[in-house]
């Protein structure tokens, strides 16, 4: 099984590498080959709104940047996780920048048959695990970031997804045991 | 406490001219503007790149009594550079000011149909306007953004009439030093066309822009097949 993991912590942001290592372990535990996108060092372009991905160059983003390198290893992998420090309960700009850029990855069609969201354009989609960091409990930040995971997982077209966020001041093995329980969640 | 409002601040955070956040905060900074506040307009599309862009928004910010941010929902959530200058301001939190309120207002809108895909954006700003030191006066999620296709509002006749009404309330109130109203924040989430029929004309549009573009037949296209 691979796993594409999408390191969105900003450069000097040592206090949440112990969060992501037990994470990586965590995934190696679980039996996936882990391809990993340290994101605060790739050249990456904020997403322009241009809509050239659904008209123009479909499925593709017409700026060339790595943000295809990005998009390629999500949806080759069976399980995409997400990783950044929360800021007010939603992804680091860090991370969001990557997945802004991602919206080729869906068709620009509607499927209305629930809430409103886009249509698949491949036929198959990775599992989402969300994880976001904090230095200490905010559960108004928590709350926000679990419904926002559910949400990205339900407009990413996720075939099955969770949550969690690991705390700056607990141990490297508690970490790793939350998300060893996460992964077990999920079924890709 | 409406003599202590003078100074409003409208952050852009959508990256396109003619946008419909431009549309929308355009149209309030007007209003504000009606009842004597004075500011301007900062583009957030590149302005973190360079100090000066920096120091441009930490004093514009520190100087203004109403904020109001105005952007699109990209990805259930605000724009990254949106984000990134959220981040940035919070890095040094305003003090507080007693007795003279610091407010923060958000306007944003989605492509989709439904105002609720705005509510977590929205939840994402109140937790903002905390961490900055600003105090939280509520915000508009406006649905089927598209609909506005980017016009001034005052163009946009009954397709923008509640959202007009919702931006008039919202700027006698923060204007007054108050929070964005419960009635106004229900009418700007009201469809601003049915359901079917915007999703309807939505879709027409990509067809004609792909007819264009000459990409009719490609719009299935997975350039990264997975096996």
């Amino acid at each position: 099984m691979r796993a594409a993991l999408l390191d969105g912590s900003p450069s000097g942001h040592d206090a949440c590498r112990p969060a992501v290592d037990a994470l990586r372990r965590s995934l190696s535990e679980a039996g996936y080959t882990v391809e990993e996108f340290t994101l605060a060092g790739l050249p990456m372009a904020p997403c322009r709104g241009c809509f050239a991905c659904w008209v123009a160059t479909p499925g593709r983003c017409p700026v060339g940047d790595a943000s295809e390198l990005v998009a390629r290893g999500v949806i080759g992998s069976d399980l995409a996780v997400f990783f950044s420090p929360l800021a007010f309960g939603c992804w680091h700009s860090t991370l969001k920048k990557a997945l802004d850029r991602m919206i080729g990855l869906v068709s620009p069609f509607f499927d209305a048959s629930g809430l409103t969201r886009h249509k698949p354009r491949y036929r198959r989609y990775p599992a989402m695990l969300g994880v976001g960091w904090l230095p200490g409990p905010q559960p108004e930040a928590e709350a926000v970031f679990a419904r926002l995971a559910e949400h990205t997982a339900y407009n990413l077209r996720a075939r099955a997804a969770a949550s969690l966020v690991l705390m700056g001041d607990r141990e490297w093995s508690v970490h790793r045991q939350h998300c060893l329980t996460a992964l077990g969640r999920i079924k890709p | 406490m409406s003599g202590a409002i003078h100074q409003v601040l409208l952050l852009l955070g959508s990256p396109r001219q003619g946008s419909v956040s431009a549309s929308l905060g355009g149209y309030l900074l007007e209003r504000l503007a009606e009842r004597g506040l004075t500011g301007g307009v900062l583009p957030l599309t590149g302005l973190l790149e360079a100090q000066e862009g920096r120091a441009r928004l930490a004093a514009a910010a520190a100087a203004a009594d109403v904020l109001v941010l105005a952007a699109p929902v990209y990805v259930d959530a605000p724009p990254a550079p949106v984000l990134r200058a959220m981040e940035f301001l919070a890095g040094a939190p305003l003090a507080p000011r007693p007795g003279k309120p610091r407010l923060l207002a958000a306007v944003t809108n989605c492509g989709f149909s439904e105002a609720s895909h705005t509510a977590l954006s929205l939840d994402i700003y109140g937790l903002f306007a905390r961490a900055a030191g600003f105090d939280w006066a509520g915000g508009l999620g406006v649905g089927g953004g598209g609909a506005l296709h980017g016009k001034p509002l005052a163009a946009t006749g009954g397709a923008g009439r509640r959202v007009r009404r919702a931006l008039d309330m919202a700027a006698e109130s923060l204007a007054s030093g108050l929070a964005i109203p419960d009635e106004a924040r229900e009418l700007a989430a009201r469809p601003l066309a049915p359901k079917g029929l915007y999703l309807l004309v939505g879709e027409a549009g990509w067809l004609a822009q792909a007819w264009k573009r000459r990409t009719l037949f490609k719009l299935g296209s997975t350039p990264f097949r997975t096996p």
